[in-house]
């Protein structure tokens, strides 16, 4: 087992990290940029270690700066946490190079399932369903091909990202000019104008499978995580089980992530993302070949560490379980990401002085933070600052809960989505579990609009 | 600006030994200042001459190569002069450059010591 442990990210998920290393009895190495000084994991470190200034490009995206900082206080493994280095093949690669084992995937993984074009490719090969579409680039029968794909359709530019050349057609007498349109656009965005065309998925959910892979090709599927409530592809809340799904999809989509693990030869923990089609089909979007965000709703719902886990995979130890043992839910779980966003301005930005924070407890109540009272947010990073992770036996108390919690949850000082969540609860969709990814967005803008109303003080500030 | 206590321990010790009153120093919201026994009347947070040189990266010292005598305590230095390099991982080397001309004054990291992006490196006195 690893001796000293550095991590290189911030907030609350190098919290945790800490936090599983000391359980583990590993010493543990924070490094830190001049703007998170006062971060708790800093403070919760074995050690710490000033990396450079606020902007990440020069702090914890500045890989000599942190194999420096492995090497001076001597860490024989790096943990990246999610964003930031996580996904960076030439990070992962690195690490070997100055003899610090990564905790995560291996290099090759990573390359193979970070991009979709390769990934999807994969998935096809594991026999794992992909949105259907066009195999190639559209050319002169692109009539005869949307037929097969069936209407309506999406257009996408192969050189694609960011919404550019992406076009929804709906009826045949559109597509002509559409492609057109889309080719443009492609073309001067990405001075590429090749496009493809995927059948429109109208009204889905966002699921996926957290996998754990060892080194011996061992594989197993936890029960899947829903995420449908999302806001520009910014999941806000998820959940486990999905409330959409049967306990014969899920035995299905737990089958197609194995799959796909094993094709792809992964290790260590991971997550394949599909989107879920109201007649329970399921389509692979892409593989987060990191620790993810929502983790907890997981570890809740199987009573599994998941950091423990990964930590132990990364240093070469079997999975101590099999499938029987990730296929258990022993519980309902929710997660609500707290951001310092205000809900009522478009979810802009809040960062600024914590003047008081109040944090939730009790049973089936669990909160990962690194905030605290007197804390600054800072600007320069994203503005999650705390998860609230609740389980009970059922959904409806599970929502009870959360309900129950996000009323005792005040922090003083900036706007939080705090408001946003309770809102959400409150909500018949969600309640009844009818919504699907374009939901919170909707939600959003009610929110956007309920403060053009009577606007109510005691929600400001929160 | 990162320092620690034993940062203040070694300015402290350096300013017993020296014929000063006390010694300041700012760096946007923050710094510090130490005054001798018997000397508080005179008032604190004078801006002291000294200007600090902090490592711009973190990895290992190395002592530099201004001057034939190297940036050694009393020698002169040039404005931009190296005063030394922080090594880092995968072969990079930072060069620490003297933000003013003038002496050094006091020196702080010893070569081959271990450093953080901020740690104190050097007092020059203009």
């Amino acid at each position: 087992m690893f001796k000293k442990v550095l991590i290189a990210n911030r907030g609350e998920i190098a919290l945790r990290v800490i936090r599983a290393c000391r359980e583990m009895g590993i010493k543990t190495v924070a490094v830190y940029s001049e703007a998170d000084r006062d971060s708790l994991h800093v403070r919760r470190a074995d050690e710490a270690v000033a990396i450079g200034p606020a902007p990440a490009t020069l702090s914890y995206l500045n890989v000599d700066a942190i194999l420096s900082a492995a090497k001076i206080t001597g860490a024989d493994a790096v943990h990246p946490g999610y964003g930031f280095l996580s996904e960076n093949a030439e990070f992962a690669s690195a690490c070997a190079e100055a003899g610090l084992s990564f905790i995560g995937p291996k290099p090759e993984a990573i390359r193979k399932l970070g991009h979709k074009s390769t990934a999807k490719a994969l998935a096809r090969e594991a026999g794992v369903p992909v949105v259907p579409g066009t195999k190639g680039l559209l050319g002169d029968d692109f009539m005869e091909a949307a037929h097969a794909v069936g209407f309506p359709v999406m257009i996408k530019a192969a050189s694609g990202g960011g919404g550019k050349g992406l076009r929804m057609v709906r009826s045949p007498e559109d597509l002509a000019s559409q492609i057109k349109l889309a080719q443009t656009e492609a073309q001067a965005a990405f001075k590429d104008g090749s496009v493809y065309l995927e059948k429109l998925i109208e009204s889905p959910r966002h699921v996926e499978i957290q996998i754990a892979c060892d080194l011996r090709g061992n594989v197993v599927a936890f029960p899947e995580r829903d995420c449908t409530l999302q806001r520009r592809h910014q999941k806000l809340l998820e959940e486990s089980p999905s409330p959409a799904m049967t306990p014969e999809a899920r035995r299905r989509m737990q089958e197609a992530a194995v799959n796909l693990a094993k094709i792809a030869g992964y290790t260590n923990v991971g997550t394949v993302e599909f989107l879920l089609d109201t007649d329970g089909s399921f389509y692979f979007i892409e593989v987060n070949t990191r620790l993810q965000v929502e983790h907890p709703v997981t570890e809740l719902v199987s009573g599994i560490d998941l950091v423990w886990t990964q930590i132990g995979l990364a240093a070469g130890e079997p999975l101590g379980f099999g499938q029987d043992r990730a296929s258990e839910i022993r519980s309902h779980a929710i997660e609500h990401r707290i951001n310092a966003e205000d809900p009522q301005r478009g979810f802009a930005p809040c960062p600024g002085l914590i003047e008081s924070a109040w944090l939730p407890a009790g049973p089936g109540v669990r909160v990962e933070t690194h905030i605290y009272p007197g804390y600054t947010v800072p600007s320069y990073y994203d503005s999650l600052i705390a998860k609230l992770v609740v389980s009970a036996p059922s959904r409806r108390e599970a929502i009870a809960r959360s309900r129950r919690a996000l009323g005792e949850f005040d922090i003083e000082g900036i706007g939080t989505t705090i408001p946003f969540h309770r809102m959400v609860l409150e909500q018949d969709p969600f309640q009844k579990a009818q919504f699907d990814t374009h939901y919170a967005e909707k939600l959003s803008h009610t929110s956007t609009e309920a403060k053009h109303g009577a606007s109510d003080p005691a929600l400001n500030g929160r | 600006m990162t320092m620690k206590n034993g940062d203040m321990q070694s300015v402290l010790d350096w300013l017993k030994g020296t014929d000063l009153a006390e010694v300041s120093f700012k760096e946007g919201r923050e710094g510090f200042s130490f005054s001798m026994p018997n000397t508080a009347s005179i008032p604190a947070f004078q801006p002291s001459r000294y200007v600090p040189v902090l490592s711009p990266a973190v990895g290992v010292f190395r002592k530099g190569s201004a001057g034939k005598a190297g940036a050694a305590e009393g020698s002169a230095v040039a404005q931009e002069a190296v005063l030394g390099m922080v090594e880092q991982a995968r072969g990079k080397a930072v060069p620490v450059p003297a933000p003013r001309a003038g002496k050094i004054a006091r020196t702080f990291a010893s070569d081959g010591e271990a450093v953080e992006f901020g740690s104190l490196l050097f007092f020059i006195e203009p």
